[in-house]
């Protein structure tokens, strides 16, 4: 456990340390700002979060493709992996810093619901319910970009797979709606997008968060068993 | 021997590829399209040949690479990788059959009422719900999650949506004509819906459940419409909608019956020509005294005069035609009314679905500046504010004094009962029956050349569910939905984008700033 907490607090300083990740934590907060203040007509952040999933489809693979193909390129993985840290104490470290770092990007967007509570009436649920539901989100997205830097040293290639990876599921979505039947339920199930809908609508359903925690799972598993694989090479 | 490799051991590796990815492909598009043409078969044969073309090239490495450790390793974490998504996938399953939500609206709009959950539990024989929607039809969205909630509670319930543009067969069967709408059908009785609220849903599903249709009688014996006829001025249109909406529809003659008994769910007055006994009126009377509903059609200058039925309620039928210059058929004394003063759930989906109703030959429904004490009123439908009452049917032009629009047409209200109640939904309030009335100033408009027009058949329908509704039902949700547009002044307007586009990015920005110039 202790492992876990010294590889994030690590891998977070590495974060805050770094420009970069706040150039685009900047960029982030100018995009959403803009869809807020000029697609805002009610008191309601609907649009904001609906629009969430193009912006962290760019976003999400910048901030995750360091994470592993760093240490890969430069060959302190070696040492991560020939010391008594095991690999998935590495992942599940490197995993939550990045969550940390997300949570840190979506905190000055409180301001907006703020701003709504100030010139409008906007109903709490929905807003709630839309942040829990942009966090298992974006949790999903950066698991997703852990297992794309995993597979690679070169971050460039890391950023690529992650976005083509997240750019499938977005694309699975209206994919779903062309194939009917049970192919297509699965397809429309499998889409990151569609299981955000009702936590914008103030609904939390235990299915949805099952599925962004699956999600979740299974690309921390995978890129566990992808390190374990490579210490045996 | 050192060599140059020759262009096979160069390319051998792109064969590989390239037979992978036809395979992938033509099996991809069998998948989508469902048919193997040979646009299929081609990428299938030639994938299936590249492939073998390059194990029969690099057999030794292929047989090396299997056997080796790597290849074993390699193979044991993908079957312990696909064990986990199965398990995972399992897991899904199970989720979404048996999902929990917490709905944290304010106005807790997507979670059912403790009604709605007291009639589905009280379900005793399957109800079955047919959609009829297309794609992008007004309420299709609020339907299904409606729908697919109501079944959470309750397996008695089934339901299907049905795009009636595309299957115009089932929607026959039916003999349906408006669009969109939902049948409901239990132990062969049937419950046609046109509002999609949960009230409506709700509301469907305990008619159609609960057995009888309701009685619904219209006055006879003073020269009203026939309601079995089919003739241009007949009301045998009318009767068939309602009959489609679990109402038994009868007629009553007032001067051969003393009572008119609480069995009966409604009663239709419906432009009497000739004048009413003093009994009969006096029957009518102690009928919405005791909670009764009525609904009062009026033909201008053709109907007996009402006004000791409708006097009581402070309401004034007026003695003359609506004329409305704004006349979009081209025929002033037909308005067509898109004017809907009032929210009511007669007239709710009509507006919201921007939809109208075609009154001919109406007259004006007055109503006093207050209201007689417990009486409340609201106007369903208004001419617009270019029309004015003409008294003489000769003479359509505005002449000073005439009444001028906007002119109500079409008014509902509740007044008290004098006498006990009962409720007759499960879980329902036990409290004081209301008596209902409605008068329009327009018979016509529910004849059978009118009926079909525009919106009218689901105005008289949605009337005559409102008149007859059990009261208990009434209380889910009858609220409109909350406004929340944000009305913001220029100043708020600068803020909100200078605050958001502005200042926020530039924060972070001077953040990273100061953490680049920390590093070096």
């Amino acid at each position: 456990m202790r492992n876990i907490a010294i590889i994030g607090k690590r891998e977070l300083s590495s974060y805050f340390g770094s420009p970069v990740a706040y150039a685009v934590m900047a960029v982030f907060l100018l995009v959403v700002g803009f869809i807020f203040a000029f697609g805002t007509r009610e008191a309601s952040l609907q649009t904001v979060f609906m629009n969430v999933n193009i912006i962290l489809l760019l976003v999400a693979p910048i901030l995750t493709m360091r994470l592993l193909a760093d240490e890969q390129r430069l060959g302190t993985i070696e040492l991560l992996l020939t010391s008594p840290v095991q690999e998935f104490e590495l992942v599940l470290g490197k995993f939550l810093a990045s969550i940390v770092f997300f949570v840190t990007m979506l905190v000055p967007t409180l301001w907006y619901p703020l701003l709504l509570s100030i010139l409008g009436n906007p109903d709490p649920g929905p807003m709630l319910g839309g942040y829990i539901g942009v966090l298992l989100f974006g949790a999903s997205f950066m698991a997703v970009g852990l297992f794309a830097s995993s597979i690679s040293q070169n971050q460039i290639v890391a950023a690529f797979v992650s976005f083509g990876i997240l750019l499938m599921f977005y694309l699975i979505d209206a994919a779903g709606g062309f194939v009917g039947g049970s192919f297509g339920a699965v397809l429309g199930y499998i889409s990151l997008g569609a299981h955000l809908y009702d936590f914008t609508k103030g609904v939390v359903d235990t299915k949805d968060v099952v599925y962004y925690l699956s999600v979740i799972a299974v690309c921390l598993f995978v890129t566990t068993n992808l390190l374990q694989m490579r210490r045996w090479k | 021997m050192a060599t140059v490799p020759s262009w096979r051991e160069r390319y051998i590796g792109l064969i590989l590829a390239a037979g992978i990815v036809s395979l992938c492909v033509g099996l991809g598009i069998y998948l989508v399209t469902g048919l193997f043409d040979r646009v299929t078969a081609i990428l299938l044969a030639l994938g299936i040949v590249l492939v073998a073309w390059y194990l029969v090239e690099e057999y030794q490495t292929v047989i090396q690479a299997l056997k080796g450790r790597q290849a074993r390793y390699g193979g044991n974490t993908a079957a312990l990788v696909l064990i986990f998504i199965a398990i995972i996938g399992v897991i899904n399953f199970v989720s979404v059959r048996h999902s929990l939500r917490a709905d944290l609206t304010a106005s807790r709009e997507f979670s059912l009422s403790a009604q709605t959950v007291k009639v589905l539990n009280s379900l005793k024989q399957p109800v079955t719900a047919k959609a009829f929607f297309r794609q992008d039809d007004y309420g299709r969205m609020q339907a299904e999650d409606l729908l697919k909630e109501y079944q959470r509670h309750s397996d008695k319930l089934q339901f299907e949506f049905v795009d009636w543009e595309t299957h115009p067969g089932d929607a026959l069967a039916y003999k349906l004509q408006n669009f969109p709408v939902i049948v409901f059908e239990s132990a062969g009785h049937r419950q046609d819906v046109t509002g999609f609220v949960e009230q409506d849903l709700t509301s469907g599903i305990f008619k159609v459940s609960s057995g009888e249709p309701k009685k619904l009688l219209f006055t006879s014996g003073h020269g009203e419409p026939d309601i079995a006829a089919m003739t241009e001025t007949g009301f045998g249109a009318a009767k068939q909608a309602l009959e489609a909406s679990n109402y038994k529809v009868d007629t009553i003659n007032l001067a051969a019956t003393p009572a008119i008994g609480d069995d009966v769910a409604g009663l239709v007055i419906d432009a009497p020509k000739t004048a009413l006994l003093d009994a009969e009126k006096k029957t009518i009377k102690d009928y919405l005294d005791r909670g009764g509903k009525a609904m009062i059609l009026v033909a201008p200058k053709r109907t007996t005069d009402l006004s000791d039925i409708v006097a009581p309620y402070g309401l004034k039928i007026g003695d003359g035609y609506v004329i409305d210059a704004q006349a979009l058929t081209g025929q002033p004394y037909v308005p067509v009314i898109t004017n809907y003063p009032q929210y009511s759930p007669i007239t709710r989906d009509i507006q919201a679905s921007n939809q109208a109703v075609l009154l001919p030959m109406a007259t004006m429904i007055g109503l006093p500046d207050k209201m007689p004490e417990g009486i409340e009123a609201t106007q369903l439908l208004a001419s617009t504010s270019r029309s004015w009452l003409a008294p003489d049917e000769k003479d359509m032009n505005y002449h000073e004094g005439d009444a001028k629009g906007p002119l109500s047409v079409g008014v509902a209200l509740t007044a008290p009962a004098t006498a006990g109640a009962q409720a007759n939904v499960p879980g329902g309030d036990q409290s004081a029956k209301k008596a209902r009335l409605i008068v329009f100033g327009s018979a016509d408009f529910a004849s059978n050349i009118a009926l079909s027009a525009l919106a009218n058949e689901q105005l008289f329908v949605n009337s005559v569910n409102w008149l007859t509704e059990e009261e208990d039902l009434i209380s889910i949700r009858p609220q409109p939905p909350v406004d929340r547009t944000l009305q913001l002044t220029g100043t708020q307007a600068k803020l909100m984008i200078f605050s958001s586009v502005v200042f926020l990015p530039i924060l972070m920005a001077a953040a990273g700033g100061y953490v680049w110039w920390r590093r070096r």
